[in-house]
């Protein structure tokens, strides 16, 4: 009866939560049991800023129950160390691994990422791009935050090329484009990296707007732009095979997210395939967000995500959102010289590929400026040009640490 | 400080390599980026002009709206220039009306100016009544 007892306590989470198991069977007192409790506390923050504050609720939530289940001890729900190794033993990642480690098979494999491109390129509509294709220089412009994180990175000498690439990729202010790098450059560093590139996708409409005050003039802010021109149907579809077809033959590191995204744009335009277009968008693009956000979650275990490493990647993330912001706009704002003042720079910010948060930012500080003016349609433009220009950033970084 | 240029870092690499290969990829990887998307911007402008044709030419005022002008100026001996109107529609409407009082005052033998000062929309019930 007392072995029972004692059997049962000692299988309790709390029990596990101060003693560890070694390899040999015994049980040793852990010192690090305090790691676990903070990111229990932060979990139950990252709750509250998803349903409190509603900040990207969508994948924050998930992500932090994934953080939540992963560092309660005891339940066995996700090994990170299955997936670290070179090669990854997928037997015993079936034969041992709980449910979270089944979950991030889609993460360690690229499925879900690539999925999630599906879904937005079939919500995302192109025709501000197709009418405007200058604004494929801004949203190539805005990726400098890409490089610049990555240079800061890999200047400190904490991080590996790897790893500094992965970091960099927040600047793309893509979070399945960020994941898909990060799983293949640098695994360990996949919950940090993903909690970073959400969190501040979710600040834009604080961080974007001093930047975009500085770098421009009122009269500036106060350009109106012409109206874009309609855009026939076959050139939207046109569109999505000429994309594919020239990231393919210049950059095939690049054509597994941007094929997807363009996959999904042609199911929508093409107008004979609403049934599928509707499911990416909703059912599959609902799942997969579930499955991804919180196999992403649970690579935050106090002993990954615990570290000065950690403190280093938010703040180059961070810096590289400003600096991609900065070069979106630097960018507009010398086409806006180059056009003659048709251009309005504050369209330059939303150059970062977060749709269409960035271009709704754009369009609100054009209208502190002149309440009449309406920037949000030139906007996204660039907006949908920073997706293209993220996904062919990764591919770079992929094709040269890959 | 030359020391620290050369030391190791924690990556195994000096600082000075780190930072030779952050500016080889940096300048590498905006370049490919730039010549990606400009060469989207091209192919997207040469389909548009396949798809679309050549960009239309900016054209002249419609017609609609010149006919009328045609009357006024031939009242224009005798009538003031009409007022200019701050939608296009209601200049045409003012110079067809100025024309029509015009033509109908040269058919009584009066060749003398006039001036419309005003002018009222009258109801469908009185539309036709003289």
């Amino acid at each position: 009866m007392v072995d029972s007892i004692l059997n049962f306590l000692e299988s309790t989470g709390i029990y596990k939560l101060f003693y560890e198991e070694q390899a040999d069977g015994s049980m040793v007192f852990n010192d690090l049991w305090w790691q676990s409790m903070i990111m229990l506390a932060l979990s139950c923050v990252l709750i509250y800023l998803a349903i409190g504050k509603q900040f990207e609720p969508l994948l924050l939530l998930p992500i932090a129950v994934g953080m939540l289940l992963t560092n309660l001890p005891g339940a066995g729900m996700f090994h990170l160390d299955f997936f670290i190794a070179e090669d990854v033993k997928y037997a015993q990642v079936l034969h041992d691994g709980g449910l979270l480690d089944l979950l991030y098979l889609g993460v360690k494999l690229g499925i879900y990422p690539c999925l999630i491109f599906i879904g937005i390129g079939a919500m995302t509509d192109f025709s501000p791009l197709i009418s405007n294709p200058k604004s494929l220089l801004i949203g190539a412009g805005a990726q400098l935050g890409v490089f610049a994180a990555f240079s800061f990175a890999l200047m400190t000498g904490q991080f590996t090329g790897n790893e500094a690439a992965a970091i960099g990729i927040i600047g793309g202010a893509d979070g399945p484009t960020a994941i898909l790098v990060t799983k293949t450059l640098a695994p360990p560093l996949l919950g940090a990296i993903a909690i970073a590139a959400y969190s501040y996708m979710a600040l834009i409409p604080i961080i974007q707007p001093p930047f975009m005050r500085f770098f421009t003039t009122e009269a500036e802010r106060k350009i109106r732009m012409t109206e874009l021109r309609k855009v026939s149907r076959l050139e939207k579809l046109v569109f999505p095979i000429m994309v594919t077809t020239v990231v393919g033959l210049i950059l095939p590191e690049a054509l597994t997210l941007v094929g997807c995204l363009m996959f999904g744009n042609l199911l929508n335009v093409c107008g004979v395939t609403e049934r599928l277009s509707k499911t990416v968008q909703n059912e599959l693009m609902n799942i997969v967000t579930v499955f991804l956000g919180i196999s992403v979650g649970a690579t935050a275990s106090a002993e990954n995500f615990l570290r000065l490493e950690t403190l280093l990647i938010i703040g180059l993330g961070l810096a590289a959102f400003c600096v991609s912001t900065c070069g979106g706009l630097i960018t507009a704002k010398i086409m806006c010289k180059l056009t003659g003042g048709k251009i309005n720079p504050l369209i330059g910010s939303a150059g970062v590929s977060a749709v269409p948060m960035a271009a709704r930012v754009a369009q609100k500080e054009g209208q502190k400026a002149d309440p009449g003016n309406f920037l949000l349609m030139h906007a996204m433009g660039p907006n949908v040009a920073g997706v293209i220009g993220s996904a062919v950033a990764a591919g770079v970084l992929l094709s040269y640490f890959g | 400080m030359m020391n620290l240029v050369y030391a190791l870092t924690a990556n195994g690499n000096t600082f000075v390599e780190n930072a030779k290969e952050a500016g080889t990829v940096s300048l590498l990887g905006m370049g490919a980026i730039f010549a990606v998307l400009a060469l989207m911007w091209l192919v997207i402008e040469i389909s548009h002009r396949m798809i679309v044709g050549p960009e239309p030419k900016k054209e002249p005022a419609p017609k609609t709206e010149k006919k009328p002008e045609k009357p006024a100026k031939r009242a224009k001996k005798n009538v003031p220039a009409a007022p200019a109107a701050p939608v296009a529609d209601n200049g045409a409407l003012i110079a067809a009306i100025t024309a029509a009082i015009s033509a109908a005052m040269a058919e009584d033998g009066y060749t003398g100016g006039f001036r419309v000062v005003s002018f009222k929309r009258a109801s469908d019930r009185r539309v036709g009544r003289r």
